[in-house]
């Protein structure tokens, strides 16, 4: 079982100020949702698996996420193309279905900006141990119990997918039949299985809240840290590199027209 | 020769990139109480797992009851495999202890007056009449585990597979567990118990495996398993406190194959009275 999203490491970007890489968060937000086209979004992809593999982020573990992601990619595909038809000639029509290209091209879109929003975040979350997020965090004024509680929030991802799995497992050892073709048919049979855990998770959220207040968390007002976030000479390269690229790719995007259409480049 | 409720030849398993089971063979006689033993992420809950299909073999095969497990979905294995989850709390979600109980029977699509039958059958078996109508969420530790245990009773099934069920449960709550068992083994079902707590394995297995690195080590009756020192050593183990005691004074004539505190007492009685007589 996953401990957390964490995986420690000692790479270039494990070692990138945990700000700078809140920034580049940003930044790569901010260009995934300003671009249009697929082949953008689609290069935007393998570029983040690149630098998460240079970062020492296992296959194995990029597979999980896709293993999650990839349902959702293609539903949300489906869901665009069959409600969107897009522009054009259709080089496929039947009953209320349009098929064009351009149609089929924003789907992809929609669907590889899901992937490229959740592999952008995991530069974050993979790479930054949960003292440096809080910190980060806090850095930007939110209250430290704020950032505390994200950070914790995303320690336990991984528990409730193990709690999941092993729910799952309890339920099915006394005959649950999972196999239900029927989307409501499947649904109840979930049942079970999530009243279950979420009164696992309210009792582990309950122990939780318990163990931080016997070891006196809220009980200072000024907290001080032990760790503290510095800002290197390379830190400061990587923000003024991030600013400066996302500038420029804004400007080809917004004042040149690049990537703006689904099939263009 | 007794039937066999299950058969493991050459199983291999793994986890994504962590192998688990590494060449499993043995077997399980039908009506046997055995216990599973060896240290935390040597292979016993993968082992269990395979015996109600939830895990398939990547190698080798598991039979039970003289079935292949990768033909048979867990839910067909449920009827005869019972499994007794760790913690009681992965499988509570019914608003009345009586339908968490009903929960298995009806997804063996018994009819009603059969399930109703069951449940009531289960809720005197293990004293749970009183709380039939509670949510069994905000029963106790030790009542949700009986709940949990109740519940896979109440499936009738051949074969119980206990994965750790004492663990968190005071001793009088776990002897009182595992007594329910004892009775269930007298009736003629099999039992495979695994558990970390050596002087209950010693009190009422009557065959004990031991887990290494994936591999099955050691196979004996709890006398001889408990009396293989190095082999425990190796694998952190040490047999029960009563049985070392007894080991010491093997020297005054006390067996070394003295598994619990009632069989010492009986053996220091006898000592006892053989000495007075003497002297």
């Amino acid at each position: 079982m996953l401990a957390s999203l964490y995986v420690p490491g000692d790479s270039w970007l494990h070692r990138l100020d945990a700000r700078v890489k809140l920034l580049l968060v940003a930044c790569g937000l901010a260009l995934i949702f300003a671009v249009g086209s697929v082949w953008t979004m689609a290069a935007l992809v393998m570029a983040e698996q690149a630098l998460l593999l240079s970062a020492g982020i296992t296959r194995l573990r990029l597979g999980d996420v896709w293993r999650v992601l990839w349902v959702t990619m293609a539903l949300v595909f489906v869901l665009w193309v069959a409600f969107y038809p897009g522009e054009g000639a259709a080089w496929l029509a039947w009953w209320r279905l349009r098929l064009t290209w351009d149609g089929l091209a924003r789907g992809a879109v929609v669907a590889l900006r899901l992937a490229a929003v959740a592999f952008m975040l995991f530069f974050w979350l993979f790479t930054t141990a949960e003292t440096h997020l809080v910190l980060s965090l806090q850095w930007l004024g939110l209250p430290y119990a704020w950032g505390l509680t994200l950070a914790m929030a995303l320690r336990y991802v991984p528990t409730m997918a193990e709690l999941f799995r092993t729910t799952s497992e309890a339920q099915q050892a006394r005959g649950l039949d999972l196999s239900h073709s029927g989307p409501i048919a499947r649904a109840k049979a979930y049942v079970p299985i999530t009243i279950a855990m979420l009164i696992s998770a309210l009792r582990t959220a309950t122990s939780l809240a318990h163990a931080l207040e016997t070891r006196a968390f809220g009980a200072s007002l000024h907290r001080t840290s032990l760790q503290r976030l510095y800002l290197r000479r390379v830190d400061v390269w990587c923000t003024v590199a991030i600013v400066l690229a996302t500038a420029a790719l804004l400007y080809m995007r917004f004042v040149r027209g690049w990537s703006a259409t689904p099939l263009g480049l | 020769m007794a039937e066999l409720a299950a058969r493991f030849r050459g199983v291999h398993y793994h986890y994504p990139g962590v192998p688990a089971l590494e060449g499993v063979d043995f077997e399980l006689r039908a009506g046997e109480f055995c216990a599973l033993v060896g240290q935390n992420g040597s292979g016993k809950s993968t082992l269990a797992k395979h015996l109600n299909g939830l895990l398939k073999p990547v190698s080798g095969f598991v039979e039970v009851f003289g079935r292949d497990t990768r033909s048979q979905a867990v839910g067909e294995l449920a009827r005869k495999v019972g499994y007794v989850f760790q913690n009681p709390d992965h499988q509570i979600f019914s608003a009345r202890v009586r339908d968490e109980l009903a929960f298995g029977p009806r997804n063996l699509r018994l009819p009603h007056d059969e399930v109703e039958r069951r449940v009531d059958e289960a809720l005197d078996g293990f004293g749970l009449r009183a709380y039939a109508d509670m949510p069994p969420a905000t029963l106790g530790f030790g009542l949700r585990r009986l709940v949990s245990v109740a519940a896979v009773f109440a499936m009738r099934p051949s074969l119980f597979v206990l994965d750790e069920p004492t663990a968190e449960l005071d001793w009088r709550s776990a002897h009182e567990l595992l007594d329910h068992f004892r009775e269930l083994h007298q009736q003629g079902h099999t039992i495979l118990l695994i558990s970390h707590d050596m002087e209950l394995v010693a009190e009422y297995a009557e065959r004990v495996l031991l887990m290494q690195a994936g591999r099955i080590v050691a196979d004996a009756p709890p006398g001889a398993f408990f009396g293989q020192t190095a082999r425990l050593r190796e694998a952190h183990l040490s047999p029960p406190q009563v049985m070392r005691l007894a080991q010491r004074l093997g020297d005054l004539g006390m067996p070394p194959e003295t598994l619990t505190v009632d069989a010492f007492a009986d053996a220091f009685a006898r000592l006892w009275r053989e000495a007075h007589h003497a002297g």
